[in-house]
């Protein structure tokens, strides 16, 4: 059926990117989970706005474990510290962390995923090993590990934190490069002269970028569930300052009494990360061209 | 020749999509005789698979309809079937040949349990395990496959092997009618005359009727007794074999596909083959489906549909048979 | 005339955990300016590698190509990248061999800007990718389309353009038709043939159709296991063919005519593994005139009358 609308649409020129928009914007889940993430994303950039950050760590000793009001939305915790503001400014942490864990890991991974599988033989095993490794140790206990020796700091658990994600990239990134790299269109190419740069730069990265960044995208919901994992534990990031993973740890103790104390930063992880997992499920089905409306 | 064994009137048959609607099969009537081979020839697109899966009502669930016709088979309108009854006549009564036999195995599967399942999903005489595999071994040796390879997996197999696996199934319960979508394409020329010969021959021998998707008039002219060309959904003429190769009256759609191919026996310096591409099936055609490409077409061939021209059997849809008056001329 | 191409032993084997896998195994021709090679034979015979090693895409293992008297094999990589000004290909699917990612004009300039042709004068470039799109028969309309929006002929159109746009003496066709819908095909191959009638170019057109190669060739090859068990030109071929295995060919097409109906001849057996093949001649297991000789020792090409070359030294005995 896609030759059908082919012959019909054909003088517009629609490009495949704008093909692959229109699919996803037609995909109601999808745009549903991008909503939902861009809102997250607003509430994190304007918490200041919303909330001063003081609130979220000035302490009242009149107003602990008070339940959700008109005053304190999600109630306050047992420093009488508004929920509400530290919800609003742990978004800030996990998703700024989840977004910079994504982009190092796939540069990285592009990097070494790329050599991998555009040059292959020797090169390929070399890496591949490498990866193998590291890949032998889970990727959270890993980073774990690595807080741990070096000591929880910020830039401890980024490093930490691209560690366990690379391994599990780079053998995506090397996959689809070398799948795109036996396409019959790169021997087209070679045929009319061109040589390696320009193989990569306009034939093998446009074409295999799709399933990269669908991984990318994944992951970072990974990422945010690994992050407040680690902040869970007293690894990640530090009280005071507010996160998901964290306000849940101090939330433990309270639990039966005060649930709201876990219900809001919990349900802010679980959308969080559902909302990203919907763009991504509809990112992977507006790519594959076998998935035809 | 006996009675017949499928008829099918007015098939109109039309993919429904988000983004359109494709117009697949527009019109077909068509008639089987017991023990026939009719072979239905066109370039993709035509409608030949989608005709095929409506006979056995496999098309795409979500997507796929029928909005018209009959398709009755032994006298059983099968559109009227619930999908019970209509899982029994496939692969029984009705069965079929995918194009592809690469992965119309199941590649977890020894080719002998695939054969003995689909003996056992329609076990009507209740045979014991052991009448089944002996089935399962007759079968094998029917396709020229030797009896102990049953125990093989498919990737074991040649693609010439593989399809005579996929016939074996497709044949194992006797079925009366069989749909053989296109069984030859995906395989050489020496392999492919293996295959259609010894097709020709089991269809002899267990005298099933067979219905022969194809694009290839070759095949066509070696295996088949009537040929239906379909274009754009319709079937835009129909004969016995002598009736389309070799008379002298057809449809400008069969002279351009004739002309299109390079003869072994005749040199030509140019071929002829026909302008333009095929209409754009999400378009309801008015008038004459080929009128585009058609070097013969006036502005009645745009305005109506034509009738059928039928000499004998010999059926062909356009105008320039059917004369002035545009209805259904018979000689 | 004179030879425009031409190969002497050309081999090319694969490295396979198996063992070597012979693809192409001594191929010996030459095309004649102007003139088209036909090269048929089954799936997996070794003729598209033929085609790409001749192009050095697929560097060969060893043996020699000449074009116009310069040795190819002796070039750098950088000066054989040069060569694709002189020598082109058009590939088999019209649906992979195009970047999905680029329009119908980024596809056709793509060659040119490579090679700088019309170096910053783009108004020369879009003049010449406009007579190329008239040329090959594309409307000027489809210049900003994308390959998905267009079916499979338009999109071999497409390859042919591109083929053409640095206006090469030399093109590999690689089975251009075999995808594409017989009333398609045949608009292809005479657009090839009046190409060749208009700029002289030299086809090597690689099929496994042989009514097709029959249509478009000068001089036939017919290829088995990566041998060359015959070649002819293509009256003679096709009247006198010699080898057992040219014959079987034959007689297996179903014609699209009813004169020779239900006599399809059967070739028994299938193509045995090219890898590690056996010594003697490839076909003697399926050759229904084989002998203990043929197990034996390989049949060279011989030239049983002009230019018609057959590898099968009984072939006299068995017609």
């Amino acid at each position: 059926m896609a030759k059908v609308r082919a012959a019909a649409g054909a003088e517009k020129g629609v490009s495949q990117n704008l093909e692959i928009m229109r699919r996803f914007r037609k995909n109601r889940s999808a745009m549903i989970g991008l909503s939902i993430f861009l809102l997250i994303c607003l509430l994190a950039v304007l918490a200041d706005v919303i909330v001063p950050y003081s609130e979220a760590i000035t302490q009242v000793k009149g107003a602990r474990l008070l339940p959700p009001s008109a005053e304190h939305l999600f109630g306050t915790d047992n420093l009488g510290r508004d929920m509400f503001a530290r919800v609003i400014h742990g978004a800030r942490y996990s998703i700024a962390f989840a977004l910079a864990v994504s982009a190092c890991s796939l540069v990285i991974s592009v990097a070494l995923g790329g050599i991998a599988g555009y040059y292959g033989g020797a090169t390929d095993n070399v890496v591949m090993r490498a990866l193998d490794v590291i890949m032998c140790i889970p990727g959270d206990l890993l980073a774990l590990c690595i807080v741990a020796a070096f000591g929880t700091n910020l830039g401890n658990l980024l490093i930490a934190l691209i560690v366990g994600q690379v391994p599990a990239t780079v053998r995506i990134v090397r996959a689809t490069i070398m799948g795109v790299s036996s396409a019959d269109y790169i021997e087209a190419a070679q045929c009319h002269g061109a040589g390696d740069a320009r193989i990569i730069a306009r034939y093998i990265v446009p074409n295999a970028m799709g399933p990269v960044i669908v991984n990318a995208t994944v992951n970072a919901s990974r990422i945010i569930i690994s992050v407040s994992s680690l902040s869970f534990l007293g690894l990640g990031i530090q009280p005071p300052a507010p996160e998901w993973g964290n306000l849940l740890a101090g939330a433990r103790e309270f639990m039966r009494i005060c649930p709201w104390l876990v219900y809001f930063p919990g349900l802010a992880l679980v959308i969080t990360s559902l909302s990203i997992n919907m763009v991504g499920d509809g990112l992977r089905d507006a790519l594959d061209p076998k998935i035809r409306d | 020749m006996s009675g017949k064994l499928l008829e099918i009137k007015d098939l109109h048959v039309m993919y429904h999509t988000d983004l359109e609607d494709v117009y697949a099969v527009n019109g077909v009537d068509l008639e089987l005789t017991t023990g026939e081979t009719l072979g239905l020839v066109g370039e993709t697109g035509a409608g030949k698979t989608t005709l095929a899966l409506s006979i056995l009502r496999l098309l795409p669930d979500r997507t796929g309809r029928i909005t018209q016709g009959e398709i009755s088979y032994n006298g059983r309108n099968l559109l009227e079937l619930d999908k019970h009854t209509m899982a029994g006549i496939r692969g029984e009564e009705i069965s079929m040949i995918f194009q592809d036999p690469m992965t119309a195995l199941n590649p977890t599967q020894t080719v002998g349990q695939q054969i003995y399942e689909a003996l056992m999903l329609h076990n009507g005489q209740h045979l014991s395990k052991k009448e089944l595999w002996a089935r399962v071994d007759s079968c094998l040796e029917m396709v020229g496959i030797p009896a102990a390879r049953r125990k093989e997996y498919p990737h074991q197999f040649s693609g010439g092997m593989k399809q005579r696996v996929v016939i074996a199934i497709a044949l194992c319960c006797e079925p009366s009618l069989l749909l053989a979508d296109e069984p030859t394409t995906a395989l050489d020329v020496t392999i492919q005359a293996q295959v259609l010969m010894m097709m020709k021959e089991l269809r002899e021998r267990l005298g099933t009727s067979m219905i022969l998707i194809t694009h290839d008039l070759g095949v066509v002219a070696q295996v088949c007794d009537h040929v239906g060309v379909m274009y754009a959904g319709e079937i835009i003429e129909y004969g016995s074999l002598e009736d389309v190769f070799e008379n002298e009256k057809h449809h400008p759609y069969t002279t351009g596909l004739f002309g299109s191919i390079p003869k072994l026996d005749v040199e030509t310096k140019r071929l002829s083959p026909i302008d333009g591409l095929m209409p754009d099936p999400t378009q309801k055609i008015t008038g004459c489906s080929f009128a585009s490409r058609c070097p013969h077409a006036s502005d009645r061939c745009r305005r109506e549909k034509p009738g059928l021209y039928r000499e004998g059997n010999h059926q062909i849809k356009c105008f320039l048979y059917t004369g002035e008056s545009g209805q259904e001329v018979s000689e | 005339m004179s030879v425009l191409i031409e190969t002497q032993d050309l081999k090319k084997y694969f490295k396979t955990p198996r063992g070597w896998l012979h693809a192409v195994d001594g191929i010996d021709f030459q095309i004649q300016t102007g003139s088209t090679l036909g090269v048929v034979g089954e799936s997996g015979c070794g003729k598209s590698t033929l085609g790409r090693a001749v192009l050095r895409l697929h560097e060969p293992t060893s043996g020699k190509i000449f074009y116009e008297g310069k040795d190819l094999m002796s070039l750098r990589k950088s000066e054989m990248r040069r060569m694709c000004t002189e020598m082109q290909m058009i590939f088999q699917d019209p649906y992979s061999s195009l970047n999905p990612r680029m329009s119908v004009w980024q596809l056709i300039a793509e060659p040119m800007l490579i090679n700088r042709m019309y170096g910053g004068d783009k108004d020369a470039l879009n003049r010449h990718i406009e007579d190329l799109m008239d040329t090959v028969g594309l409307a000027k309309r489809l210049v900003h389309a994308y390959p998905h929006e267009l079916d499979g002929g338009r999109r071999q159109r497409i390859g042919v353009a591109r083929a053409l746009s640095l206006n090469p003496k030399f093109i590999v066709c690689d089975e251009p038709v075999s995808a594409l819908d017989v009333s398609i095909q045949a608009q292809i191959l005479n657009l090839l043939m009046d190409l060749q009638d208009e700029r002289g170019l030299t086809y090597m057109f690689i099929t496994h159709d042989l009514s097709v190669v029959k249509h478009i060739s000068d001089e036939i090859m017919v290829m088995y296991m990566g041998k060359c068990v015959e070649r002819a030109p293509k009256g003679e071929l096709f009247s006198n063919p010699a080898h057992p295995y040219t014959r079987a060919l034959l007689r297996a097409i179903p014609e699209p005519s009813l004169g020779r109906r239900g006599e399809l001849q059967v070739l028994k057996g299938e193509v045995a593994s090219p890898i590690n093949p056996k010594p003697g001649c490839r076909f003697a297991h399926r050759c229904p005139y084989a002998r203990q000789a043929c197990a034996e020792q390989e049949a060279a090409l011989a030239e049983i009358s002009p230019a018609h070359f057959v590898a099968c030294p009984f072939c006299g005995e068995t017609k």
